[in-house]
């Protein structure tokens, strides 16, 4: 960080000051709340009379507006029930006014109160549907409020209105029309300022977790129902207001002016205001009011103008109108002053602007973390089954305090589900969790968060639209609680947490070497990044357990040992640390007690050296001892008669060619120029850690990513611009990793739908379908049943016979040994076999090494997006170089450094 | 007692179309298009513009209003839910609601701008002989729409599960993805899904109109009873589809008949909060819930 004192020098204070309230710093609200007082001031310059009751509508939709964004903006649901709060607080406070209670301050709170409540009919439902399901049934919430008001006609005067309102009183006095804009300008102004400081308190962030993800606001340590309750009776709060004023400033309450098309347009408003927006609700309330209400002539044309403003909004400025003046005053902003000058200017969350630099200018200590409670972590016979997928059977295992305890095993063997079930996402069938001498099993995880239980996720869980330092002071909201009502009036317990939030998070930021991120936004970092920052939100909620769920994965070498170092310091505060990791160097360095799981059960448990010696685990890693040689051709011999014999339907080979592929996800490049050859029948195994880049070559190749540079031909011709489906038409089949077949369909319907690509009759499409089902007795028997209800291995099989029903030229295989048995496996390996046998090129991605050497032709190993070995299978008998590709050692070819392309 | 059935299931044959031509483009988009009720409304109109202010006959208005509204359908796909796929559209962002509600929003007011706002008569000049039977006294268009909702559905029941594209749609509900990688060209059957719908929508609104006269704002109610009948018969099946719509509308019929007419929305609510409460996916879903 550069010294402040030297940069500031060089741009005068005014321009600095004036940047920073443009930026949304320090004393930004100066702005909305002079042009308030101005505003209230109106009448009294003597505005005129059409002017003080427009502006008076204004501000109840300003009112009714605001509420929508709450709701929609930050809890994430769209709802159209807004205009039921609004009736129900317009006639509630009217009948009362008409039964001789005038009382403008107790009007107004019983139409808050009631609106709130009703606010929970929507919040209900919210907390078990969502997306069209809670925007249709708050829709249809609006229609029923004209038959409500039918029949309550002795109250509310009926479909005709409840007219004869008297003028309120405030403390006795008779208020005229000025005193009604006064009441309504200031219940507005009051609403925004509460609103503001909610939305720029943590209330503001945790909501934001809450819309990204209600799994992450659990593991924050709030309960994603009662976030919603709040978020919804808080948005219907504003519309009890506004329906009280709106009686008065109309004199009369008529159910048509409480209908659909308003319904509607107060979405639209929220929508072009934006809805995270506190101010852009002002501006658009005041288009909605002064457009279509106004003009005659627009009044036609305002449901198309709505309309299509809607589908524009939604589709081209997400951020609304809002967001764009935000955006331009930030670069304004930055006009003023440059962006390397103004150390904390920008901020678009709560705290980087405020407070002193005390993160900053403090001189570094050694690192280190406040000592914590130490506690041993216990799972004892933890079974749990997905469907009839046994994901985890009689897991028994600790975590003692102070160490860290690493989970291996290969892809699906149980490792995050068994966290899941730690941190209470899943419930497992049988077995017990204890934590600090309490069961942690059949808690919600947000009480689970409470006991200090901390995690991060396999892929970083990280909300849009919040800075790096409040992403990581999420983490110690639990630890350091702010209720509501403290975060809208300011009092002191919001100012001292607010305090420590900005401390504590920059100091935990500063431990994994992001300090200087801290103003950005979290969301568009790279994903190593983000999975550091991760680390630290989970490390400032100050965790007695942290559950680390591969950390490592995209992190590069200089920050992998950073997060290694971290993490022992975790442990050596007395955390009791939980490590998933694939990276097995990284977890062989660090890790005090490694356990081992295969296939849902635990193989071994042991330390770092003993688990690495044992047989089993390497096992699990890369497969059951290869036959010798000979015994794979034999069997080869074997299968290719059995295949011949039950009539393998003509299978095609064909010849596929990648040229210096490169392509990545966003930003993250995986790929980095891979070169393939896949001539005539033969198995092409592709052998490689997790996440060095087997899958994303897949996805490249079948067209589901598109390439950066390199290309991809098959039979000579370049398929690199076909999308996805017409590289399956031009004959690329791939069976993707975790039998993604179609699980509601029954197995016949699977296989036919294989078959799409083929122009074919009717009764050709039925033969082929038979005959690929006379070659999978098992899946023949249970051609009427659904997918869904298959074995893990017949889902496989399946998977496959759904590949070869079009008639592919290119078999591509994704790990397809994940998550089966042993003896399955190699069913499925010698059915793969066969297959190349009959003819078919087939590309197989997997983990299993010794196992799949035994059934390929010619092999091809990838490190970090590269090729690093190829050659026959016999060369790879060797063991020492894969386990070194796996385990350890720095990757490296087998003979010398790789010449393109590599081929059979 | 009869005639309330009758009435209730003419009602509910009106949303159960509504809701099969739901269904039919949600399944192979995943979009709940909520202007589905405009294309219906929007046949009402074209009905009324063929065959009583050109004086057009019958059988010229079936083709007409599927050309018609396959064309708005498309257009909703193109307008609507295309876009959305450009850019990464953030999860729950759920701009396609926002997106299709703007659309039915500019339908309804464009129908405005064109008709006026005031309930238009339209004609059916087919067959004008009310018939009676079990006490009931039908008019031949009330039998067109019972018989005709429960055709539709079967119809598109089969088409699903018979064809080959059907089952290509079914596929892509179920995995996007997947569905692509066995040649499957998802796009092109998002919107030809959105035009079939829209198609559907033209031809119904021939036999609607008579029923229910042509009103713009009657494209929301549609709309918002179809929704309750996928919500009660489940997202994603036909014949879900089917019987939720006819139990909104008997429903909708019994509280009219016997509580009284304020209660029909009413009772309709209760009974949606209660699936919604009970099951959330509806009484015979077949569609996973998204997760987000």
């Amino acid at each position: 960080m550069s010294d402040p004192s030297t940069t500031r020098a060089a741009t005068p204070a005014w321009r600095r000051r004036l940047a920073g309230l443009l930026a949304g710093g320090q004393g930004a609200f100066a702005v909305p709340a002079i042009l308030a007082v101005v505003l209230l001031l109106y009448p009294t310059f003597g505005g005129d009379q059409y002017w003080v009751r427009e502006l008076s509508l204004i501000g109840l939709l300003v009112l009714v507006v605001s509420g929508v964004n709450l709701s929609f903006g930050y809890a994430g649901e769209v709802q159209f029930g807004q205009v039921f709060m609004y009736a129900l607080g317009a006639y509630l406070t009217s009948i009362l006014a008409v039964h001789g209670h005038t009382d403008i301050i107790l009007l107004l709170v019983i139409g808050a109160v009631a609106a709130s409540l009703a606010g929970l009919l929507i919040a209900i439902p919210a907390l078990r549907i969502g997306g069209w399901s809670l925007a249709m049934a708050s829709f249809f919430l609006v229609i029923t409020i004209p038959d409500l008001v039918a029949l309550t006609e002795k109250y509310s005067g009926g479909l005709n209105g409840l007219v004869g309102i008297p003028v309120p009183t405030f403390f006795g006095t008779e208020l005229g029309a000025n005193g009604l804009f006064y009441v309504t300008a200031v219940v507005a102004v009051l609403w925004l300022a509460c609103y503001r400081n909610l939305v720029t308190s943590r209330y503001g962030i945790v909501f934001r977790v809450l819309r990204q993800s209600p799994i992450l606001a659990g593991s924050i340590g709030y309960s994603p129902s009662r976030l919603k309750l709040l978020a919804y009776s808080l948005g219907a709060l504003p519309a009890g207001l506004a329906g009280c004023l709106s009686g008065f400033l109309n004199g009369l309450v008529i159910p048509d002016s409480f209908g659909l098309t308003l319904a509607i347009g107060v979405v639209a408003a929220s929508v072009l205001g934006g809805v995270e927006s506190v101010y852009g609700a002002v501006v658009a309330a005041a288009i909605l009011q002064l457009g279509p209400e106004n003009s005659l002539s627009f009044h036609d044309y305002a449901p198309i103008a709505y309309g299509l403003f809607l589908i524009v909004a939604a589709v081209v400025f997400k951020r609304g109108l809002g967001g764009l003046g935000q955006t331009l005053a930030l670069r304004i902003s930055q006009l003023l002053v440059p962006p390397g000058e103004a150390a904390h200017v920008v901020a678009s969350g709560s705290l980087s602007a405020h407070g002193a630099d005390n993160g900053h200018g403090a001189p570094k200590a050694a690192p280190s973390l406040r000592p914590r409670e130490s506690h041993a972590l216990k799972v004892t016979g933890i079974s749990k089954a997905y469907g009839g997928v046994q994901a985890l059977r009689d897991v028994t295992l600790s975590a003692e305090p102070g160490c860290v305890t690493a989970l291996i095993g290969s892809n699906g063997s149980g490792k995050t589900t068994l966290l899941n079930v730690i941190c209470g996402y899943a419930k497992a069938d049988e077995g017990t969790v204890e934590f600090a001498g309490a069961r942690l099993d059949g808690r919600a995880p947000h009480q689970i968060a409470h006991q200090r239980v901390g995690r991060t996720f396999q892929t970083p869980s990280i909300p849009r639209g919040v800075s790096v330092l409040d992403v990581v002071a999420s983490g110690r909201f639990d630890v350091d609680r702010c209720g509501v009502v403290a975060s809208i009036f300011r009092l002191p317990r919001y100012w001292r947490s607010r305090r420590n939030d900005r401390v504590e998070s920059l100091a935990m930021l500063d431990l994994v070497g992001l300090a200087h991120l801290a103003d950005e936004e979290a969301s568009a970092l790279s994903l190593g990044t983000r999975r550091l920052v991760e680390v630290a939100r989970a490390l400032a909620g100050e965790p007695e357990l942290l559950l680390l769920d591969e950390p490592a994965s995209g992190l590069s070498e200089e920050e992998v040992e950073l997060l290694g170092s971290v993490v022992q310091l975790a442990a050596r505060a007395g955390t009791s640390v939980v490590l998933i990791e694939h990276n097995f160097r990284f977890v062989t360095s660090i890790s005090d007690h490694i356990h081992c799981l295969h296939v849902g059960g635990l193989l071994a448990s042991g330390s770092p050296e003993a688990i690495a010696a044992d047989q089993k685990v390497i096992e699990s890693y890369l497969g059951q001892p290869a036959q010798t040689p000979g015994e794979g051709a034999e069997r080869r011999a074997a299968a290719a008669v059995a295949a011949g014999a039950e009539g393998l339907a003509p299978v095609h080979s064909g010849t596929l060619e990648v040229r210096g592929a490169v392509t990545g996800y966003g930003d993250l490049g995986v790929l980095g120029g891979i070169d393939l050859t896949l001539a005539g029948a033969g198995v092409e195994l592709v052998l490689g850690r997790n996440g060095v880049g087997k899958t994303t070559l897949l996805s490249a190749i079948s067209g589901q990513l598109r390439l950066w540079e390199g290309s991809v031909t098959l039979d000579g011709e370049d398929i690199g611009g076909l999308p996805a489906y017409g590289r399956a038409a031009a004959g690329i089949a791939l069976v993707q990793e975790g039998k993604r077949i179609f699980r509601n369909r029954t197995v016949r319907e699977n296989v036919v739908l294989g078959t799409y690509t083929l122009s074919i009759g009717r009764a050709e499409r039925q033969a082929l379908c038979d005959s690929l089902l006379a070659q999978f007795p098992v899946l023949a028997e249970r051609a009427d049943q659904p997918a869904g209800g298959l074995s893990g291995g017949q889902q496989q099989m399946l998977a496959i016979a759904q590949a070869l029903a079009s008639r592919p030229k290119i078999l591509l295989l994704d790990e397809p040994s994940a998550g089966l048995a042993p003896a399955i496996v190699s069913e499925v390996f010698e059915r793969v076999r066969a297959l190349a046998d009959g003819g078919m090129t087939v590309l197989l991605v997997e983990q299993l090494a010794e196992q799949a050497l035994g059934i390929a032709d010619h092999v091809t190993v990838i490190d970090d997006g590269r090729v690093v070995a190829y050659g026959a299978p016999e060369k790879f008998h060797d063991m020492r170089e894969l386990q070194e590709a796996y385990f350890g050692g720095d990757p490296r070819p087998t003979d010398g450094p790789v010449p393109a392309p590599a081929g059979p | 007692m009869a005639t309330t059935i009758w009435s209730g299931l003419t009602l509910g044959a009106v949303y159960a179309i509504v809701a099969s031509g739901f269904t039919l483009s949600l399944l192979p988009s995943g979009v709940f298009n909520f202007a589905q009720g405009a294309l219906v409304i929007g046949g009402t109109y074209l009905t009324y513009l063929w065959l009583h202010t050109l004086g057009l006959p019958e059988l010229a208005a079936l083709p007409l209003n599927a050309i018609c509204g396959a064309i708005a359908g498309a257009a909703c796909e193109l307008f609507t839910v295309r876009p959305l796929r450009w850019g990464k559209s953030a999860p729950g962002s759920q701009s396609e609601l926002v997106t299709t509600v703007g659309m039915s929003t500019a339908l309804i007011g464009a129908m405005g701008l064109i008709w006026g706002y005031d309930p238009l008569q339209v004609p059916f000049n087919s067959a004008t002989k009310t018939l009676s039977f079990l006490g009931v006294r039908a008019a031949p268009v009330e039998i067109v729409l019972v018989v005709g909702a429960v055709v539709i559905a079967i119809a598109l029941w089969a088409w699903f599960t018979l064809t080959r594209t059907g089952q290509a749609c079914l596929a892509v509900a179920e995995d996007r993805e997947a569905a692509t990688l066995r040649g499957i060209n998802v796009s092109l059957l998002s919107i030809g899904a959105f035009a079939a719908a829209g198609a559907l929508g033209g031809i119904a609104g021939i036999a609607i109109g008579p029923v229910t006269y042509a009103i713009p704002t009657l494209a929301n109610t549609l709309a918002l009873g179809g929704f309750v009948a996928i919500a009660l018969g489940g997202e994603g099946s036909f014949l879900g589809a089917l019987l939720g719509g006819l139990a909104v509308g008997l429903v909708s019929a019994f509280a009219t008949r016997y509580i009284g007419a304020n209660y029909s929305n009413l009772s309709v609510f209760v009974v949606l909060l209660a699936t919604l409460a009970a099951r959330p996916r509806g009484l015979g879903g077949v569609m996973e819930a998204r997760h987000v």
